[in-house]
This record gives C-alpha cells, sequence and structure tokens, in this order.
C-alpha cells in the first residue's frame, strides 16, 4: 500500500498554477529497540537519507521522524515517517540521534532515578 | 515495549504490504548512453561485507548485514529484517571493468560500469553525396 503526495494547485493572479508533481512513497521504516540498565537504543533503516533531509521532533512525549530519501536510481523519492511515545523513564534532554551507514541510532537514556537500583541491607 | 506501539498501529496497518520492501531490499540498473549503473539499498552494511565481481557479462553483487546487539543491551524490539543481498545481473552490454567504480554510502551501494567503447552509441555520418 502507498500514499502518494501531490501537491495542490496554487491560484496565482487568476491563473491556476500546478506545481510539478513528483510522485512519492509515504513509509513507515522499520526499527529495532535493545534495553540496557542504563538506557534503550534505537536503529531505524533509512538508506539513502542525509541528516539534512532527516527532521526528530519532540513533543510531550511523542517523538516523530520524518525523513527524506531523494529519488535513485529507478526508486522514486520516500518520505519516511514515524511517531512513536517514549517511555516516561527516558531522560529527554540527554537523548542523542546519528546517523550511519544509512541507519539512525538513537540513544535514550534513562533518568537516574528509573535506573535499577540495589539496595544493600546493612545488620544493625 | 508496547511504547512503540502506541502511535504507530493504526499507520501501520496500512502499510502492512509494505513491510517486506523496507527492509533494504531494493536494487536496481539503469542504463545510460555511455554507463551502467547498479544500485541497491543496503542500511548498516559495512565496506567489508560487500563483495562485487565482474566476469565476462556478469555482475555478481554479495553484501550481508551484521546485526548484533550491542554490549550490554538485549533486544526488546525487532522489526528490522537481516540484509542478505546476492544477485546475479546478466548485463545488456559488454562494460570495460578496469574502469568500473563502487561507493558504498548512507547505506546506498552504487556501482557504475562504463560501457565498453564498442557498446557506446556511434554516430554515423551520411557520406556526402557525390
Amino acid at each position: 500500500m502507498q500514499t502518494q503526495i501531490t501537491n495542490e494547485p496554487t491560484k496565482t493572479n487568476n491563473a491556476v498554477t500546478v506545481k510539478a508533481q513528483t510522485p512519492t512513497y509515504v513509509v513507515t521504516p522499520l526499527l529495532d529497540v535493545y534495553e540496557s540498565a542504563d538506557g534503550l537504543r534505537v536503529f531505524v533503516d533509512l538508506p539513502g537519507v542525509t541528516a539534512e533531509g532527516l527532521s526528530l521532533d519532540l513533543e510531550e512525549d511523542v517523538l516523530t521522524l520524518v525523513a527524506k530519501r531523494e529519488p535513485f536510481g529507478r526508486d522514486r523519492a520516500i518520505h519516511y515517517k514515524r511517531r512513536f511515545m517514549l517511555p516516561r523513564e527516558v531522560a529527554q534532554d540527554r537523548i542523542e540521534a546519528k546517523l550511519q551507514d544509512g541507519v539512525l541510532v538513537l540513544d535514550l537514556p534513562k533518568r537516574a532515578e528509573s535506573k535499577p537500583r540495589k539496595i544493600s541491607v546493612t545488620v544493625g | 515495549m508496547r511504547f512503540f506501539d502506541a502511535f504507530d498501529r493504526q499507520i501501520s496497518e496500512a502499510f502492512v504490504g509494505r513491510r517486506e520492501r523496507e527492509t533494504g531490499g531494493s536494487i536496481s540498473l539503469t542504463e545510460s548512453a555511455d554507463a551502467l549503473v547498479f544500485t541497491a539499498e543496503l542500511p548498516g552494511v559495512a565496506r567489508a561485507d560487500v563483495e562485487i565481481t565482474i566476469e565476462a557479462d556478469v555482475l555478481t553483487v554479495r553484501a550481508s548485514r551484521k546485526q548484533a546487539a550491542p554490549e550490554g543491551y538485549k533486544l526488546v524490539r525487532q522489526e528490522r529484517q537481516p540484509v542478505e543481498l546476492f544477485r546475479k545481473l546478466a548485463l545488456p552490454c559488454r562494460v570495460d571493468a578496469d574502469a568500473a567504480r563502487a561507493d558504498l554510502s548512507g547505506g546506498i551501494l552504487t556501482v557504475r560500469l562504463p560501457k565498453a567503447s564498442e557498446a557506446r552509441p556511434r554516430r554515423i555520418s551520411l557520406n556526402t553525396a557525390s
């Protein structure tokens, strides 16, 4: 299933101008999530996406990823879009993102107070 | 990890048919007047894990992705599929294998194969009437 984005015709001086229509696929990128005691690491496959074409927005607990891949070979342009809710334990101010070989790596550290803690028992 | 599901459920239902396609499997071979260009989506594949050979008119490309849990982490959700590419393509014309160039960047492999001189289009001019 593919969704095509087409530009709306825009009106200028009574003349109707139709912008160039480049068909684009909207695609949900696939991701893996790993967890350690300190945080989560998320890998998202985004082949052909450059840092300039990628945006990550965090609002409340919802992370929105939008990325554009230019057409290559016989493939059309792709708009990758995905929204997901972050666990509350994530320290939102320390999220790090990097793009490596067409894979987005998100580091989501856990807040200190939500890390598992061992409570030692002292004999009194 | 229900958190990563929350917003996607409505969206992903519409894209079920696309999932397979989006695992980095897209390849293409295009032709211009002077070259053939092979491209493949290979997200997360290291240079060392790509092997390209040309023998006569056959291009062979092998690539695979090593996908292991980072040290100290355990997998809690897996959607990405292994990237395994093995293709033998019969090229539509002779190429100059010595001048071939391959580049892997941003998860896209591009192999440019200049056509052998005898395979390039040549303009034949008409003899002037005598």
